[in-house]
């Protein structure tokens, strides 16, 4: 997994998507043609860090390595500028963890290989003003 | 174009501890094959979780070598979910552009060899491993995040939702080849252990082995009614379904039937028989609306005053679909087809009586890639 964090280790951290240069069209996660007006005039945008929850789900099954987030809480965040993204929510109370509940994005471990290997770093997004 | 599906084969779909991926595929694509009473020229197998679940790849060698059959062309195809369907989609056009005379069509998928957490990561391989896998997002949880979305939409609970569930194990009950033969109440599938709420693990499909074999050709020399495919049609929109302008609307299944009925010049209304990608109840409810046999946000109430019972008029799943017969993905659409086709030839395990047409509806992720089929007995 190194080599392809390393490469998008700046993504993890400062949530960096795509705006398109033609039609100002922004996505996350970054992408090479314009799904709006098919342009390949594409620069790098860092997403806002804010946004509101509008669909949430509590998990009870994980992926290998993920074992000790469950119950892992999950959220589909519309951010400030309208682009969708999934993410853990973490810090939050779950009766907090509702639609349209306002929340930031918080810099946390995602992962590491083993007790002694590489950790991985990343954006979670936790609920403010509840 | 003129495809004729000439033979048939699969597997229960279960746990097959002693059978690797190969001899499920060899199980299938050999009662396929003696169905048919050909020899194909042309196989197509088609598959997702291979090199991950059985270290495997270059399949469509190993297991024509198995067969007996060389000196044709052989391959594998992936697409994920919809791989089947996509397969049979690719040998329908090459059957009717090359010089071929049948095509063999397998779909296997082994799923029980892996852990438990590995099952998990790997029904999530189709998803972006960059920005879902990395970040343990499950497929589950992304149906979970979609049902969300479509129960606050049309006000609907997970509890009316759960009524697909219902339908989709009573349907099942005496389908020998299905994993489940065996009838949930509504109570039990609403009091089962949540999976990523508000999913509960009644509702989502079970992990499970299986294999599907076709044989497509020009000409029938089965001992079967002839069953041809009166339309092939694919289409794909964005691969997460959270970039979507409308997250959800199904863009792909949309443009699919609308190919589909212009391409086999039926009306919706002359459709008998309906097997779709009935992963989750919110995903069922959607397909359904998007195709237009309920109207929005009524699905799960036409359910319930079985409007897709078996003798109804419009039979959905009739061997459980997704969630009762099984979900060995790549197998999935192989499936779906045989049990229309079955149906058309009067030779499934429900009796169903007037059914002439039917429509098969496969996908992968959350309608990224779809891939239609509309099935009728020959005039």
């Amino acid at each position: 997994m190194s080599v392809s964090y390393w490469r998008l280790r700046d993504r993890y951290y400062r949530i960096i998507g795509s705006i398109c240069d033609s039609c100002n069209y922004e996505s996350f996660p970054k992408f090479n043609t314009c799904p709006k007006c098919k342009s390949h005039d594409i620069s790098d945008k860092e997403m806002p860090h804010t946004g509101k929850i509008i669909s949430y789900t509590l998990s009870y099954e994980s992926m290998p390595g993920f074992e000790h987030e469950l119950p892992m809480s999950i959220g589909l965040i519309k951010l400030d500028n309208g682009v969708n993204i999934v993410s853990q929510l973490v810090d939050s109370e779950v009766e907090d963890i509702k639609i349209n509940a306002n929340v930031k994005a918080v810099f946390r471990k995602i992962n590491a290989d083993g007790n002694s290997g590489q950790i991985y770093y990343g954006y979670k997004f936790k609920v403010i003003n509840a | 174009m003129q495809t004729k599906i000439s033979g048939t084969g699969l597997t229960k779909i279960t746990d097959h501890w002693s059978k690797s991926i190969v001899d499920l595929a060899i199980d299938s694509a050999r009662q396929a094959i003696s169905e048919s009473n050909t020899s194909p020229d042309m196989i197509i197998f088609a598959n997702t979780l291979s090199s991950y679940s059985s270290s495997q790849e270059n399949l469509s060698t190993i297991i024509s070598e198995e067969l007996g059959l060389s000196d044709i062309t052989t391959f594998k195809l992936e697409s994920s979910s919809c791989s089947g369907a996509m397969a049979v989609n690719i040998g329908h056009k090459l059957l009717n552009s090359d010089n071929l005379e049948s095509v063999l069509i397998i779909g296997a998928e082994k799923m029980t060899d892996l852990s438990p957490a590995e099952t998990i990561k790997a029904t999530a391989l189709g998803e972006s491993y960059e920005y879902t896998q990395f970040f343990g997002i499950t497929m589950n949880s992304l149906y979970a995040l979609f049902s969300r979305l479509y129960m606050e939409k049309y006000d609907v609970t997970s509890e009316e939702l759960s009524q697909f569930s219902v339908l989709s194990h009573k349907h099942s009950v005496t389908c020998k080849h299905a994993q489940f033969n065996r009838e949930f109440s509504l109570d039990s599938i609403n009091k089962s252990a949540t999976i990523s709420s508000p999913l509960r693990m009644l509702n989502c499909s079970p992990i499970g082995d299986g294999s599907a074999s076709l044989v497509l050709s020009k000409t029938n020399n089965s001992n079967f009614d002839d069953v041809n495919i009166l339309s092939s049609t694919s289409s794909n929109s964005s691969t997460s379904f959270f970039s979507r302008e409308d997250l959800l609307k199904f863009y792909s299944t949309t443009s699919c039937l609308n190919k589909s009925l212009a391409e086999s010049k039926i009306k919706l209304e002359d459709i008998d028989l309906l097997e779709i990608h009935d992963v989750v109840p919110a995903i069922t409810a959607n397909i359904l609306e998007t195709m237009g046999f309920s109207k929005p946000g009524n699905a799960s109430s036409d359910v319930l005053s079985g409007r897709y019972d078996l003798n109804s008029k419009v039979t959905l799943s009739s061997s459980g679909g997704l969630k009762a017969r099984g979900n060995p993905l790549s197998a999935t659409g192989i499936y779906q087809i045989i049990e229309v086709t079955r149906q058309l030839q009067n030779r499934s395990h429900a009796d169903l009586e007037n059914k002439n047409i039917g429509l098969c509806h496969n996908m992968s992720g959350i309608d990224s890639n779809t891939v239609v089929h509309v099935l009728g007995v020959a005039n």
